[in-house]
């Protein structure tokens, strides 16, 4: 892993962000940037004027009034961003972080999102952003779209830091899946003195299937030396995964994200985002 | 600390999220400013219509269907486009001469022609088209919307004019208590409920022709298909496609200017080229960019292409379910609001700034206005205007020529050292700078900091040195660039200064 990609937008998930990304940089001694958009929609600035007329010299001092008032709005929207970004370099500093770059384009999160992540071999970004700060059990609204469309592992954060002792990987042997275990034994050096729970969730005692895929899983992850304990249930995913993680005070969860088909999505909404919503620890996604 | 500014998101993105951007960047004002500009551009079609000579649902239903067809493949969101005065009052002869079929079957071609101009990317050379140019002909635009209202105010009882002056009363004091409702339509509101209830005797929409009374109906002009429709219609159509386009873009660098985005001139053209097509057969007439209802589209805050969709929308369906009562709207009442949008056109600073501005190109704005005012020909007013700007603009080059003339110590060898643009404006003065009389044995033309243009240039110069040589000074040239050069050896007679040239 060599460079992660933290996406701030400077609300109260901000602190969290940086220092779950620098826990993970400082692991694998990556690059960490810090981005920051600046959202296009707030430069449609609005004269609040419908009166539809229009006197001398209309023209004019109409673009005297939109040039100051978008004068106005962007000077904070620099200042915003300048401080966002400031207060990411002295977090991440505080947290043994030398090199920081600094992102702050404008436009889109969703839109330049996909420019900057290619770059990145990890993203973190926060459950909610400044939107929704609040609204404890409800998602942000940039969150969904990007763990979607990202084709890179993406650590969601939640509002409070918490170290990463206990990881528990959820795992269903599907390709996905097999995909978390290499980034695991790839990056094996960085999780040494993590115990890492393997879990699987069956729907009947005898499935064998999975049982063998879980035996496949656990071997090859004590191969990389990793400190493996595996285990096998029974039940509804979502039930079993949040009391798993209940029950063994877990730190970080790991899982494929939106295994299911869309249409099922749509309906009752998937395993991950139940599981997003409810949980109060990290998760890392991965697609 | 490194921050990277990355501000032109547009380049790279993919059309889906461009369209989306471009549609839904702010879906509530432009709904909002659309209904502010589909209301306000009633009384606007009508006065255009009848400007045009024709029934006022002509240039109802070209608001409406241009409106949509920019709002889809117009190059500039946020922009306004419909029947316009411009377009208008080019119409005038068309219609009174040959009718209705056959400003249809102009307009038709009118579209051929834009979306041909678009396809050649004529947009790019709108920088012909000095500012000084374009500021004469927004005046004149704004001059002669007026002027066209004056035949609505002479021989009227005098309740018009009454009723007039109310109207703009409202229209200009109203925004002064509030702005959340759009003053002109409340003029328009007030003076028909009034007229209805006092029962005045002033004319009205419903007698200036028929209004719409359902969606417009695809139908092909009812015209000869032959040279001779072609020959009428032709001359009509090419200037109504240039003075349409030039007014759309004007229209759309305003409202680039206005919201800081760039727009799409070439798509612009074909946008408007294919609205006006399709508006040839639905019975309406060509039609172009508006500048006033731009303006007042931004200032309630439209900036998407919804903005320019739902103007035309709630036009129509405005204009369906209030005819009745926009049948009764007294002529003063929609005289008041044309009046509101000339002043509105019109560039009072182009007036204001007249000392500060340089004075050539108040001479060619003062030209192209009163040109346009005059013929009523806004392309001639166009044309001239480029013309004065060209010649101006050379003359101011041409002072550009400077020789510095330096004498050796022994006094036998002189040294022309020549900068500036050498061309057919500035070759006198270029000519006039070298002495011949001089008695010296060898005279140098340092050319290092001029440039030869043309083939006026280039005799000069041939001259000069063979003017030299019969006085039996040796001549060398140097330090000629190499567009000069190429031009000289192809040029110039002299041999020597071809030899020299290649050395």
């Amino acid at each position: 892993m060599k460079t992660i990609l933290l996406c701030s937008d400077g609300s109260a998930f901000a602190d969290s962000i940086y220092r779950y990304g620098a826990w993970f940089a400082r692991r694998f001694q990556a690059e960490a940037k810090v981005l920051s958009v600046t959202d296009i929609r707030q430069k449609v600035v609005s004269t609040g004027n419908l009166s539809g007329s229009i006197g001398l010299g209309a023209s004019e001092q109409l673009l005297d009034k939109l040039v100051s008032l978008e004068h106005e709005k962007a000077k904070l929207n620099n200042q915003r961003a300048r401080l966002i970004l400031q207060n990411a370099r002295q977090v991440l500093k505080a947290e043994g972080l030398g090199e920081v770059e600094l992102l702050n384009p404008t436009g889109f999160l969703v839109d330049c999102f996909h420019d900057f992540e290619a770059e990145a071999d990890m993203v973190v970004l926060g459950k909610r952003g400044e939107a929704a700060e609040f609204a404890s059990d409800h998602l942000g609204a940039n969150i969904d779209r990007i763990v979607r469309s990202s084709s890179k592992p993406c650590l969601v954060t939640p509002q409070t830091f918490a170290p990463i002792e206990r990881i528990l990987l959820a795992y269903d042997g599907s390709p996905t899946g097999k995909r978390i275990l290499n980034f695991l034994v790839d990056n094996a050096s960085g999780f040494k003195d993590t115990e890492i729970h393997l879990l699987t969730v069956a729907k009947s005692e005898a499935d064998d299937k999975k049982t063998q895929e879980l035996a496949k899983a656990e071997q090859a992850l004590q191969s990389a030396e990793l400190n493996i304990t595996a285990s096998q249930l029974t039940g509804n995913p979502e039930e079993v995964i949040s009391q798993y993680v209940k029950q063994h005070q877990i730190s970080l969860l790991m899982m494929g994200a939106y295994g299911h088909r869309r249409i099922r999505h749509l309906v009752i909404g998937s395993t991950t985002v139940q599981l997003l919503r409810s949980s109060q620890i990290a998760m890392l996604l991965f697609r | 600390m490194n921050i990277r500014n990355i501000s032109n998101l547009n380049v790279r993105t993919p059309t889906l999220r461009k369209l989306k951007r471009e549609w839904l960047v702010n879906p509530k004002a432009d709904l909002l400013s659309g209904a502010v500009v589909g209301l306000a551009r009633i009384p606007e079609a009508i006065a255009f219509s009848i400007i045009a000579g024709v029934d006022p649902k002509v240039g109802l239903y070209a608001s409406f269907i241009i409106a949509v067809i920019t709002a889809f493949l117009g190059g500039r969101p946020g922009s306004i486009s419909a029947a316009t005065g411009a377009m208008a009052l080019l119409m005038v002869d068309l219609v009174k001469d040959h009718g209705l079929q056959y400003l249809l079957a102009a307009t038709f071609l009118t579209g051929i022609f834009q979306v041909i101009f678009g396809l050649l990317k004529l947009g790019r050379q709108m920088k012909f088209v000095p500012r000084a140019v374009m500021i004469g002909y927004i005046n004149a635009l704004a001059v002669l919307i007026f002027l066209a209202q004056l035949p609505q105010l002479t021989n009227v009882p005098y309740t018009v004019y009454v009723l007039t002056l109310l109207s703009l009363g409202i229209i200009y004091l109203l925004p002064l208590v509030t702005k959340a409702v759009p003053s002109p339509l409340v003029a328009l509101a007030v003076m028909t409920i009034a007229a209805i209830a006092l029962r005045l005797d002033v004319p009205t929409v419903g007698d200036m022709g028929e209004l719409p009374t359902a969606p417009p109906l695809f139908a092909l002009p009812q015209i000869p298909f032959n040279l001779e429709t072609l020959q009428i219609i032709l001359p009509y159509s090419l200037t109504l496609a240039i003075v349409g386009l030039l007014a759309s873009f004007l229209t759309a660098s305003l409202v680039d200017d206005l919201t800081d985005t760039p727009s799409d001139k070439n798509q612009e053209a074909k946008g408007q080229g294919i609205a006006n097509i399709v508006t040839s057969f639905f019975g309406g007439m060509a039609g172009c960019g508006m500048i006033g209802q731009s303006v007042i589209n931004v200032q309630s805050g439209g900036r998407g292409r919804l903005s320019t969709l739902s103007a035309g929308v709630f036009l129509l369906v405005a204009i369906l379910f209030l005819q009745d009562w926009v049948r009764q709207m007294p002529m003063a009442a929609l005289v008041a609001v044309m009046i509101m949008v000339s002043i509105g056109t019109f560039r009072w600073s182009s007036f204001t700034n007249m000392r500060r501005v340089p004075r050539s190109e108040v001479i060619v704005m003062l030209t192209t206005m009163f040109v346009i005012i005059f013929t009523r020909n806004f392309a001639l007013g166009v044309a001239t205007g480029i013309v004065m700007s060209t010649v101006f603009f050379s003359r101011k080059v041409a002072k550009l020529v400077f020789v510095d003339k330096v004498l050796s110590e022994d006094g036998a060898h002189r040294l022309y050292s020549v900068s500036g643009q050498i061309f057919f404006v500035s070759r006198d003065e270029f000519a006039n700078s070298f002495n011949y009389m001089e008695p010296v044995e060898q005279v140098t033309i340092d050319l290092s900091h001029a440039q030869l243009w043309d083939q006026g240039a280039v005799e000069v110069l041939d001259k000069a040195v063979q003017k030299f040589r019969r006085k039996g000074v040796e001549v060398t040239v140097k330090g000629l660039n190499e567009a000069s050069s190429t031009l000289l050896n192809r040029l110039a007679t002299e041999e020597e200064l071809v030899a020299d040239t290649h050395a």
